[in-house]
């Protein structure tokens, strides 16, 4: 837990430090929540200096941009289809817009939509994990901030690489991110403990899981994936079940930056 | 002669005069403007002189009364709320559907919506045949092609209203999509007890191009290998594209203030009663517009936009109900009722289907007792308040707009090829098979209009009034063809094929 505070404390002072996205100020940024991890920090942690974590913050336009990246990365889903509307606020052609998504970087974010959807699944999910998995989320933001524009590979490949590498005790975030792919896909909350528990298991169980809303269950990304929809729920043209499913997956997904 | 009774043949004269006068051209009257000759192309906002990079409201003043109608929507993610992209999207929709409100609503005469001697009963434009053909007026009982502007329907009406008919009299035929809502869902009753009535009318580019395919015909949907896809609405040249409307009626009598209405003097065509061998009756009826849906095919929305008007006297919110914060009367809801007597939003006990010999006076004391579910957007009560103002001194200043539906996911809702009509072969790319989201997520998600989806009200998915999730499954009649692999052909949004004659 002091751990994770450390680390949350560290990346918002320095996110606030060279974020170009105009900010709240930093006091009211501190929750009740936030209040109470530090004043437990204080009353349990007595050998280390107590710090005050902010969290993430979804009114924020640069963590809820970290956050699709981020999901982006982890899904193989584009962006702007986790996040209809994400994406340049000047008007580009598609090539050029590709290009400025792919050299993303922070100073770049107050050039950014973060989206213009109704539905808004997003805000729902960032803050699903957010109230459940504070530290660990932060951590993946921050990973997802110094991955933005790696000079070798893919910002997909350096967020994954990262989370990947964790090791135990450090390993939350990974877990974490495996819930939030199966968040996306299924529109369901796999707690990490539970998925880290069963890592280790040969022969695991069901899995419990819970619909995260019924927003939620509408969205999950496994049904446009295999061209379908959930039961009681279609989106779908009149008569498709008639149709041969389409080849190019592309349409559906698009393809993460 | 009273008001409201069943027309008998000497009526008819007066009824000539009356209409010979309402069509005398107006002193301040110009030639006929086709609608978006020019094309208005007024935003909602415009950068701000006092800081750079912000924008502020477009003023809503007389500049906007020229009654140009927009072609194609101008909204931009840029507007007066900053990086809230959603909501200077939606008020640049709503500021559209204001304008194509103004349009469509200006006197016939093109004497502008704002011309003082306009009265609550000046013709409007989507009134007059040369701009807007009833539904029932292309898909015929009989055998004679569907004409455009044919301001003389006497051979086209029902035969039981052809004496009292005198060339430009709106009729309306009572079919059951004329007193029964979207999904058979039951007849909406005034506070007077009668039936409030829907009608449907196109614009020409939409019937032309169903007319021009012989779509008007079920038998030529059945064996039809092409793809819906009506003309888009663009700004640059081609004209505003396919335009369909959805209004609906109050019957007016004497406890009616008329001059709160915009109304018609109209002719209705009651429906034979079952068994029954003589005509049914035509009755003559002052009809006052409590509602009005405008959709509109644009280039970059091929989802059309859904805009939705009412008459600001129908229903209170349901919070305003809650909280006690009622008007002394509406149309479709009575204060002094309570919950248990008068249950909300529910539909009366059948048969629902109009008696004619009660002249569209429900058959029993059923008054439908109605709520607003979803309560307007503060924004959009803010900008009819603009638009309310500016038309004070109208009749039109008593309508409100519920909101604007349009499909929120740019890349999806205009990735098609944007040519238009769409190239050959005649499969255009245009269809919504095997989407995902064939709507592109619309924006609201749900949208309802108390006089046209009362029953369907709400924010439940899939359940409740989306214009865009009940009308992407609309569907021509077409037999099950093995040689295209298709089972159904999507009909671009659109359940008016489904009153085609055989």
């Amino acid at each position: 837990m002091n751990h994770g505070a450390k680390i949350n404390a560290m990346s918002k002072s320095e996110r606030q430090q060279q974020s170009p996205v105009t900010r709240h100020d930093a006091a009211l940024d501190v929750t009740r929540r936030s209040v109470l991890a530090g004043a437990a920090a204080v009353t349990i942690g007595a050998t280390t200096t107590p710090t005050i974590t902010l969290g993430a913050n979804p009114e924020l336009a640069e963590d809820m941009i970290l956050f699709v990246l981020l999901s982006a990365a982890l899904t193989g889903i584009s962006e702007a289809k986790l996040a209809p509307g994400f994406g340049p606020k000047e008007r580009m052609q598609a090539n050029e817009s590709q290009r400025f998504m792919r050299g993303l970087q922070l100073s770049d974010f107050a050039k950014l939509n973060v989206g213009s959807d109704p539905i808004n699944v997003k805000l729902d999910y960032f803050k699903w994990v957010n109230e459940r998995h504070p530290a660990a989320f932060e951590e993946l933001l921050l990973i997802t901030k110094n991955s933005l524009n790696p000079p070798d590979r893919t910002r997909a490949q350096a967020i994954i690489a990262k989370i990947q590498a964790a090791t135990p005790p450090q390993d939350a975030p990974k877990y974490l991110a495996r819930s939030v792919v199966l968040m996306w896909y299924l529109g369901a909350w796999y707690d990490p403990n539970v998925l880290k528990t069963l890592s280790t298991v040969a022969d695991p169980d069901i899995v419990k899981s819970e619909i995260i809303s019924p927003k939620a269950y509408t969205q999950g990304w496994i049904w446009r994936i295999a061209q379908a929809h959930p039961m009681g729920y279609s989106d779908m043209q009149f008569g498709y079940w008639g149709q041969a499913p389409k080849l190019d997956l592309d349409e559906f997904i698009g393809r993460a930056t | 002669m009273r008001r409201n009774q069943i027309l008998r043949p000497a009526s008819a004269t007066l009824i000539m005069l009356s209409v010979i006068f309402l069509a005398m051209p107006n002193a301040q009257g110009q030639e006929p403007m086709a609608l978006g000759q020019p094309c208005d192309t007024n935003v909602d906002s415009k950068p701000d002189p006092a800081a750079t990079g912000r924008r502020v409201a477009t003023p809503v003043d007389a500049n906007l009364l020229k009654g140009n109608l927009p072609c194609a929507e101008r909204v931009d993610i840029a507007g007066m709320f900053g990086d809230d992209v959603l909501r200077n999207l939606q008020r640049g929709f709503d500021f559209y559907s204001w304008l194509t409100f103004i349009a469509l609503n200006a006197p016939s005469d093109n004497s502008g919506i704002a011309n003082p001697q306009a009265q609550p009963n000046t013709k409007t434009k989507w009134e007059d045949t040369r701009y807007f053909i009833q539904l029932l007026d292309v898909m015929r009982p009989d055998d004679k092609d569907p004409q455009w502007n044919n301001a003389d329907k006497r051979e086209m009406i029902p035969r039981t209203c052809r004496a009292f008919y005198t060339p430009g009299t709106m009729v309306v035929e009572m079919i059951e999509e004329s007193y029964n809502q979207p999904f058979k869902t039951g007849p909406l009753v005034d506070q007077h007890g009668r039936f409030a009535i829907f009608d449907i009318l196109m614009n020409e580019p939409m019937f032309k191009f169903i007319t021009e395919r012989r779509l008007h015909r079920k038998s030529v949907q059945a064996d039809f290998e092409g793809k819906i896809d009506f003309p888009s609405g663009t700004n640059d040249g081609l004209g505003p594209g396919a335009i369909m409307l959805k209004v609906s009626w109050k019957i007016m009598d004497e406890k009616d203030d008329k001059s709160r209405f915009h109304t018609v003097d109209a002719l209705v065509a009651m429906p034979r009663a079952h068994g029954e061998q003589s005509d049914p009756p035509c009755l003559r009826k002052t009809l006052g517009l409590i509602g009005f849906h405008v959709v509109h095919k644009t280039i970059n929305r091929r989802q059309w936009i859904w805009t939705s008007f009412e008459h600001v006297d129908n229903v209170p919110e349901q919070k305003d109900v809650d909280a006690g914060h009622l008007r002394g009367s509406y149309n479709f809801f009575d204060p002094t009722c309570d919950k248990t007597t008068c249950p909300l939003n529910e539909t009366p006990r059948r048969p629902w289907a109009p008696r004619p010999e009660l002249e569209l006076k429900y058959h029993t004391a059923f008054q439908s007792q109605i709520t607003r579910v979803v309560p307007l957007t503060d924004d959009t009560k803010d900008i009819n308040g603009k638009f309310q103002n500016l038309l004070k001194n109208t009749v039109w200043k008593n309508y409100m707009l519920i909101g604007t539906q349009w499909p929120s996911e740019f890349a999806c809702a205009s990735k098609f090829p944007r040519q238009n009509p769409p190239p050959p072969p005649t499969l255009p790319d245009t269809d919504f098979e095997k989407e995902p989201d064939m709507n592109c997520a619309p924006a609201p998600t749900f949208l309802a209009n108390t006089t046209l989806e009362t029953f369907s009200q709400g924010e439940v998915p899939q359940a409740s009034s989306s214009c865009m999730g009940c009308h992407g499954n609309a569907a021509i009649y077409q037999r099950p063809r093995t040689s295209t692999g298709r089972f159904f052909n999507q009909s671009d949004f659109t359940f008016i094929f489904e009153k085609a004659r055989p």
